[in-house]
């Protein structure tokens, strides 16, 4: 599990709700940066992965952080591109599931 | 322009990967006398002044010293690919020629089939003329200092060029620095067991391929090229999106190309009760591409599928999906591309026949490529409108066989590679059949 305290609170499925998402969302964002080689001030939340650069391998490696990180195995979830297309749709997505 | 390299710089370390490609290179050319290298088709529209064309080629290329290169080893043994002082001649071959339309694919099978004149020559340019107004541009690469994303790189800059932009930047961009990798050998090992392990597990299947024609020397790869109209394109991709999941096309591309493939295998008898496929995959990002223009920056992953869940879609595809996210969970892209770093003390031909010895010959059914959206953003090429880009691989032998799609712009293009023999014209038509009803 992450080290990182700020990333350990959030991850509490008791937390506040807002302050979850936007943490995922955050670690979401840095995640996409290290694949993509960017800079995460320049990765939006709102434009959808193709469009920011994430291929079939790419969003596999994200979907792979993802269970590492928040011990969620999403791969056969049925990968909707509604919960899929944006950082902040995966966020919605992974709170959903971290309060079960 | 003046370039000029240090002697001592003037040599880039081959990676394992590099070595890998060299491998396949020397495996095809002792089965057919081809080698590893591919075509990308630029289809165009417009005015095309060979005369202004030829002055700007041979300035642009002579800004690569690659190019002109060959591979050479060091004290260490480590292999490294040997850059000549900037060169007084540009290293390409630039042929231009008139052609009916009707004799288009048979005047690009076979310059994709043709090999370099020598070994410091590694880019073909062919300009087919069909009209004073449609033409075609067969940009042939050596696979062993380009792989599919850098040859889209190198054309882009090469447009820019064309049309008068600076592209001194992006030029002195381009990184040619690689180590020797004469460390972590610790690391290399273990990943090495990690491949070990893998190619163990297709060891123990009886993997399904086709029969390639005896002799073998001397025949030709041949191409059967699949367009798909914008329309056509969007509805694939949404059926992709919806069958197999978001970003996903990957497998849903592996997994029609098995369908469509698989009464090809059974007409002609194949035995064995698994596809193992290669695929081959990018570790560039969009923004590294430019600079990482030269060699090879892939990895490969490996998928086994029963022959008899072939037709069981989302059984099949969930297996792929199921495959895909194994392998890169447990790091096997980059376990890979690290072990194959050992690989490099084999010399080209060892190491060729080393490969398949214990696979009993063969490694794949077949080869698939999904180059995706092509990194080449322009609608235009040059002067003239570019209307469609494909790619023509030389697939390696063996397998002999692989399927790549490419995306230009709104459009998709898949090409089936073999070699002349392995199918016949029966087997092609159902396989475009295929393709255009289950894509």
């Amino acid at each position: 599990m992450d080290s990182d305290p700020v990333l350990r609170y959030k991850f509490d499925p008791m937390s506040n709700d807002e302050t979850s998402l936007a943490a995922v969302e955050q670690r979401l964002i840095r995640e996409v940066a290290t694949i993509l080689c960017k800079d995460p001030a320049a990765i939006r939340s709102d434009v959808s992965l193709p469009s920011l650069g994430v291929d079939s391998l790419g969003f596999v490696e994200l979907l792979v952080m993802i269970e590492k990180v928040f011990s969620l195995r999403l791969i056969e979830s049925g990968l909707t591109r509604e919960d899929f297309e944006t950082i902040h749709a995966l966020a919605t997505r992974i709170s959903k599931g971290l309060r079960g | 322009m003046k370039v000029s390299l240090p002697h001592v710089q003037n040599r880039r370390y081959l990676t394992g990967i590099d070595w890998m490609i060299g491998a396949l290179d020397d495996m095809s050319y002792r089965a057919t006398g081809g080698g590893n290298s591919f075509q990308v088709v630029l289809e165009l529209k417009g005015v095309f002044d060979d005369d202004r064309f030829k002055r700007e080629t041979e300035a642009f290329v002579r800004q690569f010293p690659a190019l002109g290169g060959y591979s050479e080893r060091d004290w260490t043994g480590a292999p490294y690919w040997k850059m000549p002082s900037p060169a007084k001649f540009a290293p390409l071959v630039l042929e231009f020629s008139r052609i009916e339309a009707h004799t288009l694919s048979v005047a690009l099978e076979q310059s994709a089939n043709t090999r370099f004149p020598n070994g410091s020559i590694h880019l073909a340019l062919r300009v087919f003329h069909i009209t004073e107004t449609r033409h075609v541009l067969a940009a042939q690469f050596d696979h062993r200092l380009f792989d599919a994303t850098g040859a889209e790189a190198f054309l882009d800059l090469f447009h820019r060029w064309l049309t008068g932009e600076d592209c001194r930047t992006r030029i002195d961009a381009i990184s040619l620095k690689e180590p020797a990798h004469l460390r972590d050998w610790m690391q290399k090992f273990e990943a090495g067991k990690q491949l070990i392990r893998m190619i163990r597990k297709f060891t123990e299947t009886k993997l399904c391929v086709l029969a390639r024609p005896a002799p073998l020397v001397g025949r030709r790869i041949k191409f059967a090229v699949i367009e798909f109209d914008a329309v056509e394109s969007r509805a694939i991709a949404e059926r992709a999106s919806r069958e197999a999941g978001f970003l996903m096309f990957l497998p849903y591309a592996l997994a029609v190309s098995l369908e469509a493939l698989a009464p090809a295998f059974a007409r002609h008898g194949a035995e064995g009760d698994d596809f193992v496929v290669s695929v081959s995959v990018d570790l560039r990002t969009p923004d590294t591409a430019p600079a990482q223009l030269f060699f090879n920056h892939l990895s490969f992953l490996f998928f086994q599928i029963p022959k008899a869940q072939i037709g069981d879609r989302p059984r099949v595809l969930s297996l792929l999906r199921s495959q895909m996210y194994e392998q890169v969970k447990s790091g096997f892209p980059k376990a890979l591309y690290e072990s194959s770093m050992l690989m490099r003390l084999a010399p080209l031909p060892l190491l060729s026949r080393g490969i398949l010895r214990p696979l009993r010959g063969e490694f794949a059914s077949l080869g698939f490529t999904c180059v995706g959206k092509s990194g080449y953003p322009f609608d235009r090429f040059g002067g003239a409108e570019l209307v469609n880009l494909i790619h023509m691989p030389l697939v390696p032998v063996p397998p002999g066989l692989g399927f790549f799609i490419n995306q230009f712009g709104s459009k998709m293009n898949a090409v089936l590679a073999y070699v002349d023999g392995m199918l016949d014209d029966e087997d092609i038509q159902k396989f475009r059949e295929a393709v255009r009803r289950l894509l």
